[in-house]
């Protein structure tokens, strides 16, 4: 009941009491807009602060890309060096200094170069003078060399009999 | 910004129709353009306006000459300030506002100076005189602030959205001013039809 009382008031409001601007508004108006200097639009001022802070932060990004390159470059000289010992600690593997299969298991993968000896450093030769050069190797990368060396045995094992099917068996019957 | 409005019309053979379509530039764009110093996108924008603004203030005001004043005062302000409008407001809302403003300054420089109001009803087109004149008495006898949320959203058709920013008040205080603006309306109606 009361909201349709309202409702009438609000359109009688909206007939009744909607008035119509005097005719000269408009020109009036229109002849104080045109006495008055046209609008210049103003720009916003510019702000050097976001551009120099991107800046900032594109150069520490580069920066910090061209150390870690620089760096990166440093290990892969080391690990050239290392690969060749580890080539040497190969060659000494297959005259008989046997790499045991799982000596290295993956929890007690060094994370990081140690200077602490590791099982690895056995394998890679440390009784042969190897075990100083070999620690430079990255742990990373000392492990998965030790891994392929320690599982070469297993797997040729493993996949004989199927190259022995396929007819390209190393084995003679 | 929407760039402009298009209205599907029969098909006609006005200048201004083509194709059956009629454009019709939003008032951002006009306003755009106005601001770039276009002053005919200003005066549509103009003609637009000044009916719904003149009522606004001549409701608010109670006086012809002040709602003259404060529609003529506040187009030029909008005219000078449209160079720094962002348009992260519907210029609509803007330019209400600005008038709103206008009107507020000419009632407190009424109460300051305790300065006697002239009203002139409007002409009205409809209904009957004394009817019409009964309800804007009624309306000018409300105290301005449930008189201008009156105003804003039953006279001038602004939703109560809008009106609360045009009114820089909270919505939920235009609402209440709103209900209950109507609702001494009615009782003031009621008291003079009876006899």
């Amino acid at each position: 009941m009361t909201g349709d009382r309202h409702d009438e008031i609000a359109a009688r409001l909206r007939e009744e009491a909607a008035a119509r601007a005097p005719e000269r508004l408009r020109a009036d108006v229109m002849l104080q807009v045109r006495a008055e200097p046209r609008p210049r639009r103003i720009r916003p001022r510019r702000s050097y602060r976001r551009p120099l802070g991107s800046l900032v932060a594109a150069a520490c990004i580069v920066a910090a890309a061209a150390v870690s390159v620089t760096r990166l470059d440093a290990i892969g000289g080391g690990s050239g060096s290392g690969a060749s010992i580890a080539r040497q600690a190969a060659l000494g593997a297959s005259r008989g200094q046997a790499i045991e299969p799982g000596r290295a298991p993956l929890s007690s993968m060094p994370p990081h170069r140690d200077k602490a000896p590791s099982p690895n450093q056995s394998v890679l030769g440390a009784e042969n003078g190897f075990g100083d050069a070999a620690n430079s190797v990255p742990g990373p990368l000392r492990y998965a060399y030790v891994q392929r060396a320690a599982l070469a045995a297993p797997l040729r094992a493993a996949f004989a009999p199927l190259e022995l099917r396929q007819g390209r068996g190393t084995h003679s019957p | 910004v929407q760039d402009a409005l298009t209205v599907a019309l029969p098909r006609l053979s006005a200048p201004w129709a083509y194709h059956g379509r009629v454009q019709i530039a939003s008032d951002e764009v006009l306003a755009k353009r106005a601001s770039e110093g276009d002053e005919s996108a200003f005066e549509e924008l103009v003609v637009r306006y000044q009916d719904r603004l003149y009522t606004l203030a001549l409701r608010i005001t109670l006086s012809d000459a002040d709602a003259y004043d404060c529609v003529q005062e506040g187009l030029v302000a909008a005219w000078r300030g449209l160079a720094s409008f962002r348009f992260d407001a519907r210029f609509s809302t803007w330019i209400h506002r600005i008038v709103v403003r206008k009107a507020y300054d000419v009632l407190e420089r009424r109460a300051r100076t305790a300065e006697p109001v002239f009203e002139v009803p409007a002409v009205s087109v409809d209904s009957p005189a004394d009817a019409r004149l009964d309800l804007l008495s009624a309306l000018a006898q409300l105290e301005p602030e449930f008189r201008v949320v009156a105003v804003a959203c039953d006279v001038v058709g602004l939703s109560m959205d809008e009106a609360a920013l045009v009114l820089e008040l909270p919505a939920g205080t235009v609402k209440s001013r709103l209900h209950r603006a109507r609702a001494r309306l009615a009782e003031a109606l009621q008291a003079e039809a009876a006899p």
